[in-house]
């Protein structure tokens, strides 16, 4: 068996594993091996080929080849390796280094030994399957990143008629693609009363071209023999209930769907890395550390990101770690806190804190459950509050994030509240 | 005379803004928050610009497509144009990022540049 020894491997040279792997590099870990399934590193980026990119992190707009095509230059610079066409089977936690088993169509079956292991796999698409929509099976019912990658990357035309279900940052990126292209776009649909991606892709992918968002509707049912012919639409209750009379049915000839993403972590349980309920992702510490000390994780497999831009800041996080701990360099730590979701948030992440290392700024990112306006988000361990501020709209669409100090942490409990500002406040 | 409507996207407000004017000229203004606001919904009224991206194909490359985009925003009223111009050409490998594919597109001043790469 094909046999490679190195400090931090990391498993996806999406921007997760591109940036982890150029932070783990700077930081001194001498052989930093990315592992790709793909044949060519930048992950879903490859793909995204809308600007829209980088405002945060490069303060510049870039499209998704750019903004990869950055952090694949440096990370080669540093002398980072990659081995592509290869796709990790078991990931095997020891004493001492991890084995991960893989499998390359050079090699054959590789066993790579790492001192640590940053998992960076990204996420998947919620399918047909995961929603449970009814009606015939015919061609034509894509996920939008599916379709995506389809057009952008291998010159394959979706279908000239239709309908998106969610209204998803890539369900909303992919109805401008498709118009551009020539399709018509029928309608966006979405569950929800409220739009589920960022207000910047309604105004220019669906505003711009005039296509319809039907809110708090979903779609029914799907006909069509061969090839989808039609789905039917219907508006639904409070409960996300259909109204049976409601219903109308809708021409297309294909369905796209944008119905939500879910970190993918296979691999992760094939480890018993431990799996937080919210975030379908690794429950992790300020290290970007899961349950298991020898291996981190970053990016879309730990938490469902709207920004690449923050993605790349954690994953630098979980690189330098990452490097810290194969170079025995991470101390253990002598206390914890929990960080917990109060009222109107959803998750908080990262999940617990480790006490005991140098001080530092640690930023919490987090969701809100649902769309609020003019409140006051804070941060507070036995009712004593640590830090706060003042947001004039939040919304399940759009991370936020707080940054508390370390020194101010005792061990316990640390919950993040949103909470609707007074009048006079 | 015309009224429009227009959603600020510089913050995550997004302020509904009604304008009424008439080509370059501006009458009234409503529902704006702040000075940002003001100036983006101008520019939206007057003369929208986008940034258009798409993909081109290449021959002779391992890969059919390469993705492109303009180096500036160009009027936003050109971007079907801009498709059937991107829709003629055919890049030839090496192309890489930042190689014009077709300069000042659309007489716009912005030339027509590869994201992606192929070779």
């Amino acid at each position: 068996m094909h046999e490679i020894k190195c400090d931090v491997a990391i498993i996806g040279g999406g921007p997760a594993g591109l940036a982890a792997a150029a932070a783990a590099k700077k930081h001194g870990a001498e052989k930093v091996l990315i592992i790709e399934r793909d044949s060519a590193l930048g992950g879903i980026l490859q793909q995204c080929i809308h600007p829209g990119f980088g405002l945060i992190y490069y303060n510049e707009e870039l499209t998704g080849p750019e903004y990869a095509g950055r952090f694949i230059s440096e990370a080669e610079s540093l002398g980072v390796e990659s081995i592509l066409n290869t796709m990790v089977l078991e990931l095997l936690p020891g004493a001492d280094e991890t084995r991960i088993i893989c499998t390359n169509s050079d090699f054959g079956i590789t066993e790579i030994k790492a001192r640590s292991v940053i998992l960076a796999m990204g996420c998947r698409e919620r399918t047909r399957g995961n929603i449970q929509l009814p009606g015939t099976r015919p061609a034509g019912v894509y996920t939008a990143g599916a379709a995506q990658r389809l057009i952008n990357r291998q010159n394959a035309m979706v279908g000239r008629e239709v309908v998106i279900l969610g209204s998803g940052d890539i369900g909303m990126i992919m109805a401008r693609r498709l118009t551009l292209e020539g399709s018509k776009v029928v309608a966006v649909v979405e569950i929800m009363n409220f739009l589920s991606g960022l207000t910047r892709n309604r105004v220019q992918c669906l505003d711009d071209f005039g296509i319809p968002l039907m809110l708090s509707h979903t779609v029914t049912w799907i006909t069509g023999n061969r090839r989808v012919e039609g789905v039917k639409i219907a508006k639904v209750d409070e409960n996300k209930k259909p109204i049976p009379e409601t219903e109308q049915f809708f021409k297309c000839d294909t369905l796209l769907l944008s119905v939500g993403l879910i970190p993918e972590n296979e691999l992760s349980c094939t480890a018993s890395v431990e799996i937080g309920p919210v975030t379908s992702g690794p429950v992790v510490n300020q290290y970007m550390q899961t349950s298991i000390p020898s291996i981190f994780a970053c990016g879309n497999v730990v938490h469902v990101n709207d920004l690449v831009d923050n993605v790349s800041v954690e994953s630098e996080i979980a690189g330098k770690e990452a490097a810290a701990y194969a170079a025995g360099a991470l101390p253990p730590a002598t206390g914890s806190v929990s960080c917990l979701a109060g009222s109107n948030v959803r998750y908080v992440c990262p999940q617990r804190i480790d006490l005991g290392n140098e001080e530092k700024d640690i930023t919490l990112y987090f969701r809100v459950s649902a769309p609020e306006t003019k409140v006051r988000i804070f941060a507070s361990q036995d009712n004593k509050e640590l830090c706060s501020k003042k947001a004039i709209k939040v919304n399940p669409g759009e991370m936020e994030h707080l940054t508390i100090k370390s020194k101010d942490l005792q061990p316990g409990k640390l919950i993040v509240n949103i909470s609707k500002e007074e009048k006079n406040g | 005379m015309a009224e429009k409507q227009i959603t600020c996207i510089i913050c995550p407000q997004g302020c509904d803004i009604l304008v009424d004017g008439d080509g370059n000229n501006i009458r009234s203004m409503a529902g704006q928050d702040c000075k940002r606001g003001e100036t983006y919904a101008r520019d939206e009224f007057i003369h929208p610009l986008r940034v258009l991206t798409s993909t081109v194909k290449v021959i002779g490359a391992d890969v059919p497509l390469v993705a492109v985009r303009t180096s500036k925003p160009i009027p936003k009223d050109l971007l079907f144009r801009g498709m059937d111009e991107i829709q003629k050409v055919q890049a030839k490998v090496p192309v890489k990022r930042g190689d014009v594919i077709i300069p000042d597109f659309l007489n716009t001043g912005a030339d027509l540049v590869a994201t992606g790469e192929a070779c």
